[in-house]
């Protein structure tokens, strides 16, 4: 145990090589003007040389800062994790100091990763190079970093990259209670695979027009999504209700085509989503958690574009976004570019966009963020509308409330298993909750004690 | 005066406490002393020669050194400052305080001086300071107090038009005509008639006088000043701040014309169309073109003179215009390009052959444009006969074609569908710079093509080297075509 083991990072730094590669561009181009104002400038050979050295020395420098930290290598000796990111940050923590760690997988910037980053609201230090390999270490009390150059802070939990996640979870040797908080893959696999829902039957008197068998996706060993089997009938609201990191979005993914399963299949009004494509997407809106448009376009040309894309008539896309427009409360900006919309506009935008075709299956993942209660109110209404004319929704929500007064039926999914299924009124009675929210506290709770 | 001073109290704490403010401070510090210092060796040669001339040519060209120095203090003190004044949260929070009107005024005042001409007013100090050398005090002092002067004339003139004219619409701007026209008639008037002194003050007076009046402004009619600040800032604040989409005069014709036509190939050409002619440096690459265009004229006799035939160099200099202008400088990532927003067309009942055809294709009709318009100017102007002027066009759309797939296909590489593209900054750089490793490969790759279909051209003749551009255009489509396809299928693969 006295040599230390290491912990590099050499997977998945594309979106880093690319940041630093725009960078490099810049600072080539500069570099080059400058140079060529020494050139013009400079008369005196000596001054001339002497800058030009300088100019190249720092462009060097900079250069050699900005992918240094390509070099990750953090360590774990008897005593100490020594992390070590880019040239800027050199920190050793003492082992009693660590607290908790997890798999996780957060959103990430690739122009934070050039340098360590303090997050003053979260106290946490951030030294990742992607959102691949992520490990969450919590500390027992503050610890302040110093980096260079945005300074550093005190920070109570670290985020980090590491190419064997699990190696470094296990290589912690964290008290045992503590590990047991923070099961791994495989350590679950093995103590409850596959998990049966607690589910109650779904009604069957409408025909299928979501289906999932046994669908499960893993990400190197990071499982996101287990065994999961969905049916969803026609004209369902069906609530899809879980934490953060619970597998809402990447089961979402795959439901839409946009994520292959690493196993099982998917059926979207009957038409399998991964061997005919194109038939299921015909029948298919999606909405995703944040609101992709084409910002130069006004809302009405986005809509526009959307149907054209789809092959629908002219006079008919235009009366249908028309009156999409109206029911969502965006005519009177509808000339202006999406760019200029506050976020909820641009989520309502988007819900336009999915519902334009008229599609037989709705998937839309959190589509209430950002909206004001009287936006909310129409479109959870707006809801009820299509699910009585048969169109099948699928929401993702972590709105507990709304999938109660809304939905039909409601999963709850955690640490990418459905744990549970079914009416609102039936999740209660599981845990003999008052409302859903207590429901769902309570389910999740009893599975954190199982594991 | 109270809260000028807590201004600098929280600048000097700032870069006291901020390590980032430090270096940016730092960085701008040491390029202000090199330009001033640069631009006081030069300073001080010019004043000697101007020195041996006499004393009064002397004084007349300091003095306007000056006024161009102050023309350039007005220019830059202009720009950012009407965010500065009317939209900056600072400002905003300002104006909710209980603070007599002049207090406000005073702290733009100081922000304009203190913060936003402070680099430029240094360099230009080190360059009088030091290139006048012992004379160098009265002037310092003239050009100092002068450019105090100016930044209250433009804050007072931004108050104006904002405050006073703009509300007033076209009878606003009759009344700046008349202003402007009155100004210069009675200037003329006075130089006529003699009035106006045939020689230029003494520094060290004009600066007193000019500071005496700064003193006025800022103190004891630091009030009105104040309140012309407050009725332009109401003003600012009542403004219309919706934006409008603009389609360029003819495009609206074009896009009716390929909105009939409802399959996804031209509803994608629309949206490029729309989104491509609306990006801030459409116009200016519009306008660069011609001058483009006649630097032909300029390259022209010298590849003529080494020998290449004519229908050589109008394919050559056609084809590398197109790529720097159509490609290289405004979309060097067809796919890439688009972000997360490929996630649009991936959930569109549309298999990835049909949205690598698209995106080729909505590619390939501008640049061809582009190409065809071009070739055929230059063919005209160096007089070649039809059948070669055709055979010429033919070459450089096969040229633009295999260059197109190149970018258009190979650009897939370039694709990040977690990659969120908002806000006109990112969107500029993502869409319209070759700043990933991804593109500038592709640039060099496209170089190279560039290099092996030039070399066909020229080496081979006309009627021979288009089958041959054939046949590369075969090799690089196929090669393309699998590589995207690939990263395409290994994005959805992977997520």
């Amino acid at each position: 145990m006295n040599a230390n083991q290491v912990f590099p990072y050499q997977q998945h730094k594309e979106s880093f090589q690319n940041t630093v590669g725009m960078f490099f561009f810049l600072l080539l181009v500069e570099t080059s003007v400058v140079f060529l104002l020494i050139g013009i400038f400079a008369k005196d050979m000596l001054i001339r040389n002497g800058l030009f050295v300088l100019a190249g020395a720092l462009l060097i420098l900079v250069l050699g800062w900005m992918i240094s930290p390509l070099w990750t290598r953090h360590s774990l000796s008897a005593t100490h994790l020594h992390l070590r990111y880019g040239v800027g940050l050199r920190a050793d923590i003492p082992r009693e100091q660590l607290l908790s760690a997890r798999l996780v997988r957060e959103r990430h910037d690739p122009m934070q990763a050039i340098a360590a980053q303090h997050e003053e609201k979260t106290e946490r230090l951030r030294i990742a190079l992607s959102d691949k390999g992520q490990v969450l270490l919590r500390l027992a009390q503050p610890v302040l970093f110093r980096f260079w150059p945005n300074g550093g802070g005190a920070a109570t939990s670290i985020l980090l990259n590491v190419d064997d996640p699990e190696r470094f979870l296990s290589a912690l040797a964290l008290p045992e209670e503590v590990i047991r908080q923070i099961p791994t893959f495989q350590q679950e696999r093995k103590a409850d695979s596959p998990r049966t829902p607690l589910a109650f039957p779904p009604p069957d008197s409408a025909p299928l027009a979501l289906h999932s068998e046994g669908l499960h996706r893993q990400f190197g060993g990071f499982a996101a999504v287990r065994d999961l089997s969905l049916a969803i009938r026609r004209g369902e609201i069906y609530g899809f209700l879980g934490a953060n990191g619970a597998g809402k979005t990447t089961t979402i993914k795959m439901l839409v085509g946009l994520l292959e399963p690493s196993a099982g299949r998917i059926f979207l009004a009957g038409h399998d989503v991964w061997a005919a494509p194109l038939a299921a997407k015909a029948a298919l809106g999606y909405v995703p958690d944040s609101a992709i448009l084409y910002e130069r376009l006004s809302a009405r040309e986005f809509l526009a574009f959307l149907g054209h894309l789809r092959g629908l008539p002219a006079d008919e896309s235009r009366a249908r976004a028309e009156s999409l427009l109206a029911v969502l409360d965006l005519t009177g900006r509808a000339d202006e570019p999406c760019g200029s919309f506050s976020y909820g506009m641009k989520r309502k935008l988007s819900l336009a966009g999915a519902l334009l075709h008229q599609p037989a299956v709705l998937i839309l993942d959190e589509p209430l963020n950002g909206l004001d209660p009287r936006s909310a109110r129409r479109v959870k209404d707006l809801f009820l509308e299509l699910a009585a004319g048969g169109t099948t929704i699928f929401l993702s929500t972590h709105d507990l409330a709304t999938a109660e007064s809304v939905c039909d039926r409601v999963g709850i999914m955690h640490q990418g298993q459905l744990l549970a299924e079914g009416r609102a009124d039936e999740v209660r009675q599981l845990t003999n909750a008052p409302d859903l929210e207590a429901a769902f506290l309570a389910l999740t709770a009893e599975q954190e004690v199982a594991a | 005066m109270r809260l000028m001073q807590f201004w600098w109290q929280v600048q000097w704490r700032t870069l006291q406490r901020d390590s980032q403010a430090r270096l940016t401070a730092g960085v701008l510090l040491a390029l202000s002393l090199g330009m001033g210092l640069w631009s006081a060796t030069s300073l001080s040669a010019q004043v000697a020669q101007w020195g041996q001339a006499g004393t009064e040519l002397l004084t007349g060209r300091l003095w306007l050194l000056c006024l161009l120095a102050w023309v350039s203090v007005a220019s830059v003190g202009l720009l950012g400052t009407v965010k500065k004044a009317f939209g900056d949260e600072e400002t905003l929070l300002l104006h909710t305080l209980p603070l007599p009107p002049a207090a406000r005024f005073r702290a733009l005042y100081a922000w304009l001086l203190g913060d936003h001409l402070c680099n430029l007013l240094l360099i230009a100090t080190l360059s009088i300071g030091v290139g006048l050398g012992r004379i160098a005090l009265p002037w310092l002092f003239l050009f100092l107090a002068g450019s105090a002067l100016v930044a209250l004339l433009v804050l007072l003139g931004l108050f104006l038009v904002v405050g006073a004219l703009l509300p007033r619409g076209w009878r606003g701007v009759a009344w700046v005509l008349v202003g402007v026209l009155g100004l210069v008639g009675g200037a003329s008037g006075l130089w006529g008639a003699g009035l106006l002194p045939s020689t230029w003050p003494a520094p060290e007076v004009a600066g007193a006088a000019l500071l005496l009046t700064v003193g006025l402004l800022v103190g004891p009619l630091g009030s009105l000043l104040g309140r012309q600040y407050e009725t332009a800032f109401q003003v600012a604040q009542g403004w219309d701040r919706r934006q409008r989409v603009h389609t360029l005069p003819g495009l609206d014709r074009l896009i009716v014309y390929l909105s009939r036509h409802r399959t996804p190939d031209s509803a994608l050409l629309v949206k490029e169309l729309l989104q491509r002619s609306r990006s801030r440096f459409h116009l200016p690459r519009l306008a660069v073109l011609p001058l483009y265009l006649l630097l032909f004229g300029w390259l022209y006799p010298l590849a003529a003179a080494r020998g290449l035939p004519d229908s050589g160099i109008v394919v050559a200099y056609t084809v590398a215009l197109v790529m720097l202008g159509g490609i290289i400088d405004s979309n060097p990532s067809p796919i890439g390009s688009e972000g997360n927003r490929l996630t649009l067309l991936l959930v569109a009942p549309l298999s990835l052959t049909d949205i690598l055809r698209m995106k080729l294709t909505s590619f390939l009709w501008s640049l061809l444009a582009l190409g065809v318009l071009v070739g055929l100017l230059l063919g005209l102007w160096v007089g070649l006969p039809l059948l070669v002027l055709a055979q010429s066009l033919v070459a450089i759309a096969l040229m633009l074609l295999g260059l197109a797939a190149l970018f258009a296909w190979g650009s897939a590489w370039d694709e990040d569908l977690d990659l969120s593209v908002t806000g006109e900054a990112q969107m500029f750089i993502q869409e319209e710079v070759p700043v990933t490793v991804v593109r500038i490969a592709l640039i060099q790759l496209g170089f190279s093509l560039l290099g092996l279909m030039l070399a066909v051209v020229w080496q081979l003749p006309l009627l021979l080297a288009l089958p041959a551009l054939a046949l590369v255009d075969g090799i690089v489509l196929a090669l393309a075509w699998h590589v995207a396809r690939a990263k395409l299928q290994w994005l959805v693969r992977a997520g």
